[in-house]
């Protein structure tokens, strides 16, 4: 995992992050308020990984925790030059997160550009930890060479619907009591219950585009590759 | 008399070689028998890849001895290679010809199906809508 804004490499253990390493209140290029906040940003991000990992690390051995595992190995760790770059900035459309994977047609391999969007994560680190779980997931699944086979590649609605369960399953290991969206219309999951399969279809399914469109129709099964 | 007929017979061998070179065909395409549909990459979507792919196709008067993409994105060359591989043809005359792959992400096109337009031997369109992985935020209070 490499941090940076936009394109620019930079680590966010760097003691002068590049000038480009702001968030979107950022001023100009190197600005003291963007730089700090660009610290603040990278420490709630490492500090909420960290906490997920201690509480994965104790979980008892399972489709959970092989997942959680998988999803934070997925990420990687700082300057582990494993093509995952972590961005802080505008996301669009009001997302937290967002992954954008990119092909390089020099080296013929894929990387991922993931944005954090901090306007938009609000609570605290365990929020945060929950958003990288569930964008390391979409780092993990697109590199499975499952995803690249048009047999066994993943439909919008499952990449979604795989990613919503790992940020559950993070969210259940993180001891929170419950994990909603939409401003709390769609519960996902609460410790009673479990994932609430039908919650979480039709949150995906109610998923749309800038304009309008749904794009993340439903397919089944919701999770053809099991975990 | 006979020099009247002569030219008569010159002016219609004239006007028969003239036709015959209007009316002689580019290329003879060969006449596709069968193929798998093709589809647009997973990996290429995922990045956000579309572009256009001319491929070389020889034939052997059945099926395809060779495709080599002369151009294109890597993902995208793959994908049109392996498709065109899997084409058959009526007998004809081993043979050799260009075909043109198009892929685009088109918002308005489905999320789940491609759309596909083949104007076979020569033309394939694959569109479908990009992937979108942008993921609202939850509510969890601190």
């Amino acid at each position: 995992m490499t941090s940076g804004v936009h394109g620019e490499a930079s680590s966010f253990l760097r003691s002068s992050p590049v000038g480009g390493a702001t968030d979107e209140r950022r001023g100009g290029c190197g600005r003291e308020g963007g730089r700090k906040q660009f610290e603040q940003n990278a420490a709630n991000l490492k500090q909420g990984i960290t906490d997920l990992q201690k509480r994965v690390d104790k979980m008892k051995n399972g489709a959970e925790k092989d997942r959680l595992q998988a999803v934070l190995g997925a990420m990687g760790t700082e300057n582990d030059q494993n093509n995952v770059n972590v961005q802080f900035g505008p996301t669009g459309d009001g997302a937290a997160a967002q992954t954008n994977p990119f092909y390089n047609e020099q080296t013929g391999k894929l990387g991922f550009n993931v944005t954090f969007g901090p306007k938009h994560i609000t609570g605290g680190t365990n929020d945060w930890a929950i958003d990288a779980a569930h964008e390391g997931t979409h780092v993990g699944d697109i590199s499975d060479p499952r995803y690249a086979n048009q047999a066994t590649t993943l439909s919008p609605f499952s990449l979604e619907y795989r990613g919503y369960t790992t940020s559950a399953w993070a969210a259940s290991a993180l001891g929170l009591p419950s994990l909603s969206y939409g401003n709390g219309r769609y519960q996902i999951w609460n410790p009673s219950w479990g994932l609430v399969d039908k919650t979480l279809t039709n949150y995906i399914t109610g998923m749309k585009d800038a304009q309008g469109r749904q794009n993340h129709p439903e397919t089944v099964p919701h999770n053809p590759w099991g975990n | 008399m006979a020099c009247r007929s002569v030219s008569r017979l010159s002016i219609l061998l004239a006007a028969f070689l003239a036709t015959a070179v209007a009316q002689q065909p580019k290329a003879v395409l060969p006449m596709v028998a069968g193929a798998a549909v093709p589809l647009y990459p997973p990996l290429a979507r995922a990045a956000k890849v579309q572009g256009v792919v001319h491929l070389k196709v020889v034939t052997d008067g059945t099926r395809v001895v060779t495709a080599q993409a002369e151009d294109g994105n890597r993902l995208l060359a793959a994908a049109s290679e392996e498709n065109a591989r899997t084409w058959q043809f009526s007998k004809h005359e081993p043979t050799s010809f260009t075909v043109t792959y198009r892929y685009r992400l088109d918002a308005n096109a489905d999320p789940n199906n491609p759309t596909v337009t083949l104007r076979f031997p020569t033309e394939v369109d694959v569109s479908i809508a990009p992937l979108v992985l942008n993921d609202p935020p939850a509510d969890i209070k601190k």
